[in-house]
């Protein structure tokens, strides 16, 4: 028995050749062309199915998938031999018979004790059998498959544990709001191991405002998703507190310090008063949005860029905006405008050049903007998130400011009953007036500038309370005993939602009603 | 008048003379004031002698009186905004006067219009206003007054940049004062008004047509 020189130059060319891929069937391919014709004539790669679906568990599964035949159409359905031998985990050689004509080897194909399917193959009837280096060389080539299938295998399942983990923290779809029109996108990577952190999220804010969020955080995989798991509930946290635009992004920053290793995520968080008809926008190094004007005339928002989150020690800045009933906000991460090779401008000039044409549905503008943009060997994930802002009509909004007085609570009344009165909600008129006096009585206590009242009518009532005291009201359980306390209860009890939350000159409490 | 007042006036007019022209920015839509400016005309013969108290920059209140026919005085504190009046209506005439200056000897009006001009002053100064403008007007002549709904007396408000003092009444309130200072209302209409600057804030709006009993 003698292995030459060509025998080892041919069996580390294979070597290489299968080793090449981290794809299942590319590396099956690899091995069934690397045998013909040199070790046979015609050759099969079978694995088992599991490997193929991450989702069925491979140490349970027998069914075999034909992954690869050369010639490309001579395979055949695995035979008993191939799984003889795949139990036994050892080569079997066959010689030529009048039913198979040509001498035949099964392979198993192995790793670290486990048998992720075989290789058959056959010599044409005029060749000779395998002979005992023809096993070896077989052996060896099946074994480098086998490290690459597996390995190929956990890529594939990471990576469909990072798209789920990826897809399970992004919101599948988002809330309505009133005074705005929404839609969004997200498309992963088009590899999809190269699942990235991208998020977006609109969440209510008291006073009808919503907050518009996009972020990405650097990097991909099983630990980007994660982390954006976590920043975008800590959004959603911060958000709730109703803190500016800056202080959100200040307190995430603070938060992805304490989260350990140094990851870096970029942000843009804006918040839109649709009756004040104005946007507070803080950015974290992210893409700054584009407003788009009803007249078609977009653009690119002068948002200061700041740093991204987790670089830490730099302050945010805020900058308010007004804004057009009409006037379209896209938010989206650089996945969509940044293709490799080319600056970033060039993307953000066709985004903003296919923002022109006026009077595109939301979702029709989405799919102008993927189409345009998104190609499809794209290497980095997608989030789009574009707003139509409407505004809530004035008419549907009532403000007054009032010096505290002992008499305030009954003039509110009066403001409430005539309010609602005119808005065909006299029914609802003695809940909304009972419940604005336990928060304008408290306000009346303390205050010493005048106290602010609204109410706001969109599919439920909105009535606020401001004064200038910051001290935020604490629901307690009253004793029997107690005189006070009972106020924030009651509303408590008898509205839809309630909270409070500061202002830069002192406090606003509100309840929510359904009408 | 006392120098206190007269300081106090000087302070509310030279707020205005720093907001001029951004005042009409930052209230663009006038449609309750033009209104009110068309029910007036309904009512008055051509030539009639019209009165416009708080004129601000005559727009569009004075232009609209004018192309209206109207023989047009306008009074502001603010000298800069009658300077902006004088420019945006050169029809009318402008005087950089006080209301509580002016003298029913001097001529009377068929009309007075007070468009968020009163709520500049003090609750106790409030009768003294209704009933200089009583006596400029003729027996029957109309008057058409706005405001803003508050429960205010003479607070110092932000407003544009700038702080002004600033009176409100609640709708019942208006009524019982307009009344008792000898005018009958015709016509009241509450109005939600969100301003197109952050640096006011959204407010109801009172229009009251008026005529002097």
């Amino acid at each position: 028995m003698n292995t030459t020189v060509g025998d080892l130059r041919f069996l580390n060319q294979a070597t290489v050749t299968i080793g090449a891929s981290l794809d299942l069937a590319e590396t099956a391919a690899a091995l069934a062309a690397a045998v013909v014709p040199r070790l046979a004539d015609r050759a099969t790669v079978y694995l088992l199915e599991a490997l193929f679906d991450p989702e069925l568990t491979l140490a349970l599964a027998t069914e075999l998938r034909q992954a690869a035949s050369v010639p490309a159409d001579s395979g055949s359905r695995p035979s008993p031999v191939i799984h003889r031998a795949m139990e036994s985990g050892e080569p079997i050689a066959l010689s030529s018979d009048e039913a198979v004509p040509g001498a035949s080897l099964v392979v198993p194909i192995r790793v670290r004790g486990r048998i992720l399917g075989a290789i058959l193959l056959i010599r044409s009837p005029d060749r000779s059998g395998f002979d005992e280096i023809d096993v070896l060389m077989c052996t060896q080539l099946a074994a480098q498959a086998g490290l690459g299938v597996h390995n190929a295998y956990l890529y594939e399942a990471e990576a469909l544990a990072a798209d789920t983990l990826q897809r399970s923290m992004l919101p599948t779809h988002l809330p309505r709001f009133a005074g705005v029109d929404l839609t969004h996108r997200y498309l992963p990577a088009s590899d999809t191991v190269r699942v990235g952190g991208d998020w977006f999220d609109a969440i209510a804010l008291p006073g009808s405002r919503v907050a518009f969020v996009v972020g990405d955080v650097m990097g991909h995989g099983l630990s980007s998703a994660a982390i954006m798991g976590q920043l975008r509930t800590a959004v959603q946290t911060l958000a709730a507190l109703d803190l500016p635009p800056d202080q959100v992004l200040r307190h995430l920053d603070d938060l992805a310090q304490g989260l350990g290793d140094t990851y870096l995520a970029t942000c843009v968080y804006v918040v839109y008063d649709p009756v004040a008809r104005r946007c507070t926008i803080a950015n974290a190094g992210h893409l700054p949005p584009v407003l788009v004007h009803a007249d078609g005339q977009n653009e690119l928002l002068q948002v200061p860029e700041g740093v991204p989150i987790g670089v830490g020690g730099i302050a945010f800045e805020s900058v308010e905006i007004s804004v057009a009933d009409g006037d379209r906000l896209v938010l989206c991460t650089d996945g969509l405008v940044e293709v490799r090779g080319e600056d970033i401008t060039a993307g953000l000039a066709t985004l903003r050049a296919n923002l022109a044409v006026p009077g595109l549905s939301l979702d029709a503008q989405c799919e102008v903007l993927l189409r345009v943009l998104h190609c499809s060997e794209r290497q980095d994930d997608v989030a789009l998130l574009v707003a139509d802002l409407h505004g809530i009509p004035a008419g549907d909004v009532a403000h007054w400011l009032l010096e505290p007085r002992r008499t305030t609570p009954a003039r509110i009344r009066r403001l409430i009953r005539a309010t609602m009165g005119a808005w065909g909600l006299s029914a609802e008129s003695d809940v909304t007036e009972l419940l604005a006096t336990e928060l304008v009585t408290n306000a009346v206590r303390y205050a010493t500038r005048p106290i602010e009242l609204r109410l706001l009518r969109t599919d439920a009532l909105l009535c606020e309370v401001s004064d200038d005291e910051f001290r935020l009201p604490i629901l307690r359980h009253a004793a029997d005993t107690d005189e006070g306390g009972r106020g924030l209860q009651l509303v408590s009890r008898l509205s839809r939602r309630w909270g409070a939350s500061r202002t830069t000159s002192g406090k606003v409490v509100w309840f929510e009603q359904t009408i | 008048m006392t120098d206190d007042w007269t300081e106090r006036e000087d302070r509310q007019a030279a707020a205005y003379d720093t907001i001029g022209d951004r005042y009409d920015e930052a209230f663009p839509h006038k449609e309750g004031q033009l209104a009110a400016g068309s029910w007036l005309l309904a009512r008055l013969q051509p030539g009639a002698r019209v009165l416009d108290v708080g004129c601000g920059t005559g727009v569009p209140t004075g232009s609209q009186l004018v192309a209206g026919g109207c023989d047009v005085t306008g009074i502001d504190l603010s000298a800069g905004m009658c300077a902006l009046a004088r420019t945006n209506v050169p029809e009318a005439r402008f005087v950089q006067a006080d209301l509580l200056d002016l003298d029913p000897a001097d001529g009377r009006y068929d009309a007075v219009l007070a468009f968020f001009a009163l709520l500049h002053l003090p609750k106790d100064r409030m009768g003294a206003a209704l009933g200089v403008l009583h006596a400029l007007l003729v027996p029957g002549g109309w008057f058409c007054l706005s405001m803003v709904e508050a429960d205010l007396d003479d607070v110092p408000i932000p407003f544009l940049g700038s702080e002004i003092r600033v009176t409100g009444y609640l709708r019942d309130e208006l009524r019982a004062l307009i009344e008792s200072a000898g005018f009958g209302i015709e016509e009241e209409t509450p109005m939600s008004y969100a301003p197109a600057s952050t640096q006011a804030t959204p407010e109801v709006q009172l229009f009251l047509n008026c005529r002097r009993t």
